[in-house]
């Protein structure tokens, strides 16, 4: 079922996230009935998980969670009405927000979700294969380029020696890629996250860092 | 987290909250606490002075410290600070509470205050021992332009014991490696000596 539901226009986490404006965004008809597709497909494939379409929301992004014991991904309508993201990029943010739900890989040290490894390595594989089964199916350099293009500079960030070192890609968005598209996506015993998460204090940071 | 694009800011928070209400640094929190009657997370405590004794802020990207000192201080709201405050001081005070997992997540009431604050029941396990989670659902962002205080926050009343716990583990087991493979070495080599002569 897609549920849209309205909320104050800006976002939402605690600290800021990449936006796009409403009016920037591809409200048309066709873009509508693009997703309603694609979520009915989710819906039925991944059937123990719920989809929410939050379309008044302008964070490009999307999150996996629990409501009352459901498990929810809730898609941003700054990701979702985003003109750069087209239908790969579409799948592949689907698909990862599943795989934290549904990957059998490591967990988040903090909930109990698939990390961010774990669910990338589940799109490229087992997510996409149940896809596949239904017909659908998306091109992951397609995927990646439109996210990239979407959310701009914060792809761009360098991460710290330490960040890098990590086996972990899930905060480096061009090891992330890299890592993708070179096949290299390893299942992790333990999610590393916590080591390539930048810390001023670990020798380097991404951007200007101010007190 | 659980997201598409990891926030660096959120997962580092998140990730120094958990690390801090865990394990040993739960252990000497917990020690820090009784040994200095210091009631750390007392009612009338304030969270962006904790956050300063604890040392737990993000520390890269636009003002971090300053803007999270201000969000805990003046954007949370009272009702949130009190209930935050209640939870741990119960997970820390009972010693079958394993840790504290912390979470934000979006909030997704049709028109819902600027912050809530969502804690876990309890759920032990056969030896009694449990985990709780605290959540913080947002409905927006702390806002870019703030400009934040990054200065130390004043002491709150009735504090005690050092103005930052020390809650470093105690590494003794490196220690420990060391000297038992001194004292291989030593006795590989007396056997060495002895087959000479």
């Amino acid at each position: 079922m897609l549920a849209a539901i309205a909320h104050r226009i800006s976002l939402r986490m605690i600290f800021d996230q990449p936006q796009q404006a409403v009016e920037q965004q591809d409200r048309s008809a066709a873009r509508f009935s693009q997703l309603t597709r694609l979520i009915a497909v989710f819906e039925s494939t991944f059937s123990s998980v719920h989809y929410r379409l939050l379309n008044s929301i302008t964070a490009i992004n999307a999150q996996a969670s629990f409501a009352n014991g459901t498990c929810v991904v809730d898609i941003f309508g700054g990701l979702a009405f985003h003109p750069a993201i087209r239908h790969d990029g579409l799948v592949f943010m689907l698909l990862h927000e599943t795989g934290h739900h549904l990957s059998s890989g490591c967990k988040l040290p903090w909930v109990q979700l698939a990390c961010e490894c774990s669910a990338d390595r589940w799109t490229t594989v087992g997510g996409r294969k149940a896809l596949q089964a239904k017909g659908e199916d998306f091109r992951l350099q397609a995927a990646l380029q439109e996210i990239e293009h979407a959310v701009g500079s914060q792809a761009q960030q360098i991460s710290s020696a330490s960040a890098t070192r990590s086996r972990c890609w899930a905060m480096n968005w061009q090891q992330r890629k890299r890592t993708l598209l070179d096949g290299q996506a390893t299942v992790l015993k333990t999610c590393q996250i916590s080591s390539a998460i930048t810390r001023s204090q670990s020798g380097g940071q991404y951007g200007r860092t101010d007190p | 987290m659980g997201a598409l694009i990891p926030n660096g800011n959120d997962a580092e928070i998140i990730d120094k909250l958990n690390t801090t209400f865990q394990g040993a640094k739960l252990a000497k929190l917990r020690k820090h606490i009784h040994d200095n009657a210091d009631d750390l997370f007392g009612s009338g405590r304030k969270l962006h002075r904790i956050s300063h004794r604890l040392k737990i802020f993000p520390t890269t990207g636009n003002r971090p410290k300053g803007r999270w000192y201000v969000f805990l201080r003046d954007l949370i709201g009272d009702p949130n600070r009190i209930q935050i405050l209640q939870a741990i001081k119960d997970a820390v005070g009972d010693l079958n509470c394993v840790g504290i997992h912390f979470w934000a997540r979006f909030n997704t009431k049709s028109n819902p205050p600027d912050y809530e604050v969502e804690v876990s029941p309890k759920h032990p396990d056969a030896n009694g021992k449990f985990w709780i989670t605290i959540t913080l659902l947002c409905d927006h962002e702390i806002d870019p332009n703030i400009p934040g205080d990054p200065s130390d926050p004043p002491a709150d009343g009735g504090e005690h014991g050092p103005e930052h716990p020390n809650l470093r583990p105690v590494r003794r087991k490196k220690k420990a490696v060391k000297k038992s493979a001194k004292k291989a070495i030593k006795q590989a080599g007396k056997k060495t000596a002895k087959k000479k002569r």
